[in-house]
């Protein structure tokens, strides 16, 4: 393990984007710990500019992580009785969740704190203005559901990190290796190519199934053999590696309306051995892969 | 008391004027709500309401700038009723979100004042009034640094300066500390310096909860205030909106000219006409309205009732000019009296609608029936009619009765007919269909003078209604032969 693939690293590159936005692939995917990797980072950097957390309400699992002085945090303020740090409150968002009204509270020393923004991820988008333009964050760190619906409504400009592990493979690597690289791909499906006068796109709002990619080929609506299809984010595609293949080489090509912008893999390499797995994993996709548990 | 169920603030079009009222915060929200209409005697007290309203207006159209500024400073008002509740005995400390809230208030506040101030010299309000509360901000802003910020600072107590300042320390040492011995018993020291921050810091909040319970009654007072500017404003938007006029507190009779239902004006307007404005001049007693079918009968009693209403409830008026007074109680029959839940027919539930009124005439009421006994055989109906005239005519209320019945409109009483349909247009139209209606109809109330030979007759447009909505032909010529042409 070297120090290029490390939480540093990660942290670095993400300080190009002005939100990063933790998605996890499965569950005990590492998200939690990528976001204390990325602060941990920040602090020791010892960068001037402040770092804001929240998380996307999930109902259940809250993560928990340590901030330290300067840093923001929007968390739902049944939350901060048991924050340990000396806070700062700064704005009530009026956004409700089970935990109560959605705080922006500041570290004035170090400590821990619970996570529960937003429930909905409509109302994150003004969450995030108020953090960058009001509290002055540079990098805002988003801790996302753990599963695709995460996708909608992040506001452009979202870099997605993807945070994976074993997961339910975790006796074949090479498994493992296949399934992140197809999230991936999916992941990458581009916005439609633009001034596409000649009709021959169809928009799809709801679920992208095996099912609906056939009765679009069966309507037979194409333009030269290929047959494009625009749905509203990647989330909305639940399509396997094979069946993705098989339309592709139909002449089926896919966009989304709303595209993701992948930045990195954050790789949760229990329980193969590190350096195969992230040799492996970088091999298969073109995003760069980050080891976070073992730091460089 | 006046006081109208939701179902006929909606008959009358009320419901619909109330939804329109904006107002910017919580407590204005809340008094719209509860909107609570007042009693007769309480004329000062109106006054004072709608003239605040008309000044409001007023500044809109002429310092809308400043009206603004107004509102977006009403705006940042958010409800602590909820944190103030805790100041009352006994005495609940405050959690430091809960003092950030009360903290913002009192900023707001501080916003606020000024622009009112500013406002009410061109405005002049009058009864709105606020309480410098600097000296309860001043608490929750040890540094005087304005900002909207909080939370527990060391400027309180040096007790809590030392155990923040050691925690520090810990904390440092804990960073640098490698895993070991020394590192557990580093974790055991924070967490007794956080625990003892913690207990610092609930001993400064009760405190500081105990200074601010000595601002409450002002805290009140000031969201009542609050309240108060925020109903005017938004009912000045309302009035400017629509073009309303200030009353005339009138003593005991009504002068409404060209009065209007925003409801029914706005249904027009979405399809391209407008509501034809209608008068009325009323005094104690009774008043028969007749009229031809869709003349627009129950149209200008829920006009009448709605702006009686709304009058009542301390808003402009939405009329050329009104003079209007106060009344003890409002009763409308207009045909909507739920008969499914008391087991009543339509019928019935209208008499026993009747005797409620009856039981309560004794005050001053405004008294609506919009045809009463028309479900019944025209023959014991007009006797209905004319009974309730009669009884209705020695109150001292007024009251107004629209009916199809035949000589129930003596010379008894004060009378109105809708205009009804221009006759020459009738004639001069090639078809007649329903869309033409509008334009074939006066709406307007006339009011029907004692040497009029016809006054006791209602007029006959039935059938050229019935024509006009393309009832079958067939039918039609029965009807004619019935009718012996």
């Amino acid at each position: 393990m070297n120090a290029e693939h490390s939480a540093y690293a990660l942290h670095e590159l993400l300080r190009h984007y002005d939100i990063a936005l933790l998605v996890g692939l499965s569950k005990a995917a590492g998200k939690t710990t990528v976001l204390n990797a990325l602060i941990e980072a920040s602090f020791a950097k010892g960068y001037p500019e402040p770092l804001a957390v929240t998380s996307i309400g999930q109902g259940g699992s809250i993560p928990e992580t340590r901030l330290y002085p300067g840093m923001f945090a929007a968390t739902a303020s049944g939350c901060l009785p048991d924050c340990d740090f000396t806070r700062k409150i700064y704005h009530m968002t009026g956004i409700n969740t089970s935990l109560g009204e959605v705080a922006v509270v500041q570290a004035l020393s170090c400590g821990r704190i619970r996570l529960a923004g937003p429930a909905i991820n409509s109302r994150l988008d003004g969450l995030l203005r108020y953090l960058k333009e009001d509290c002055g964050a540079v990098q805002i760190i988003v801790d996302g559901a753990g599963d695709r619906k995460t996708f909608a409504g992040t506001g452009a400009g979202a870099a997605v990190v993807l945070c994976a592990g074993a997961g339910e493979r975790a006796f074949y690597m090479e498994a493992a290796v296949q399934e992140i690289a197809h999230a991936c791909r999916i992941m990458s499906i581009p916005a439609p190519p633009e001034c596409d006068g000649n009709g021959a796109f169809t928009q799809i709002d709801g679920a992208l199934t095996i099912e609906a990619a056939q009765r679009i080929l069966e309507a037979r609506i194409n333009n030269g053999g290929i047959v494009n299809i625009a749905v509203s984010d990647p989330g909305k595609i639940f399509l396997d590696p094979a069946s993705l293949d098989k339309l592709e080489e139909r002449g089926l090509r896919i966009y989304a309306r709303n595209p993701v912008l992948l930045a990195a893999i954050a790789l949760n390499p229990e329980p193969f051995a590190p350096t195969e797995f992230i040799g492996r994993m970088r091999e298969a996709v073109s995003v760069p892969v980050f080891d976070v548990v073992n730091n460089g | 008391m006046v006081n109208l169920n939701y179902q006929q603030k909606k008959t009358i079009g009320a419901a619909y004027v109330l939804d329109k009222l904006n107002p910017s915060t919580p407590y204005g929200r809340e008094l719209v709500r509860g909107l609570a209409p007042f009693r007769r005697g309480e004329e000062g007290l109106l006054e004072r309401e709608l003239r605040n309203a008309a000044q409001a207006a007023v500044l809109k159209k002429d310092n809308a700038g400043t009206f603004y500024n107004l509102l977006h400073t009403l705006s940042k008002f958010r409800d602590i009723r909820g944190s103030l509740n805790k100041l009352k005995p006994p005495l609940r400390v405050l959690s430091d979100v809960e003092l950030f809230e009360v903290k913002g208030f009192l900023i707001s506040l501080n916003e606020l004042i000024p622009v009112y101030n500013e406002c009410n010299g061109a405005a002049g309000f009058t009864g709105i009034g606020f309480i410098d509360m600097t000296k309860a901000l001043d608490i929750l802003d040890p540094d005087k640094s304005g900002l909207r910020s909080f939370y527990v600072s060391e400027l309180y107590s040096e007790k809590l300066r030392d155990i923040r300042r050691e925690k520090k320390d810990i904390e440092a040492r804990l960073n640098a500390a490698a895993d070991g011995p020394e590192r557990v018993s580093l974790t055991l020291e924070r967490m007794r310096a956080a625990a003892a921050e913690d207990a610092e810091e609930l001993n400064i909040r009760e405190r500081l909860t105990e200074l601010l319970a000595e601002h409450k009654e002002s805290f009140f007072m000031n969201i009542a205030a609050i309240a108060r500017l925020d109903f005017t404003l938004a009912k000045a938007e309302l009035a400017v909106a629509y073009n309303c006029v200030m009353p005339v507190i009138a003593h005991n009779s009504i002068v409404i000219e060209e009065m209007y239902s925003p409801e029914a004006d706005d249904a027009l307007k979405a399809r391209g006409r407008s509501m034809m404005p209608v008068s009325i001049a009323l005094s104690p007693g009774v008043c028969i309205l007749t009229g031809a079918n869709m003349g627009g009968k129950s149209v200008a009693l829920k006009t009448l009732a709605l702006n009686a209403y709304l009058f009542q409830c301390g808003l402009l008026v939405f009329a050329k000019s009104a003079a209007l007074p106060l009344f003890d109680a409002m009763d409308f029959i207009m045909g909507d009296e739920s008969s499914v839940w008391t087991g009543l027919s339509s019928f019935g539930a209208e008499i026993a609608a009747l005797n409620g009124i009856l039981e309560r005439a004794g005050g001053f009421s405004l008294i609506i029936l919009d045809e009463p006994a028309k479900g019944t055989n025209p023959e014991e109906g007009r006797a209905v009619a004319a009974a309730l005239a009669k009884r209705l005519n020695g109150l001292k209320s007024i009251s107004v009765i629209a009916t199809h019945y035949d000589n129930v409109a003596t010379t008894d009483y004060r009378r109105y007919a809708t205009a009804g349909l221009k006759k020459d247009k009738v004639a001069a139209a090639e078809r007649l269909t329903p869309e033409l209606i509008p334009e074939l109809m006066d709406y307007r109330l006339v009011e029907v003078t004692q040497n009029q030979a016809t006054a006791q007759a209602v007029p006959r447009d039935a059938l050229t209604i019935c024509k006009l909505l393309g009832l079958d032909a067939g039918v039609i010529e029965l009807i004619e032969g019935e009718l012996g042409f």
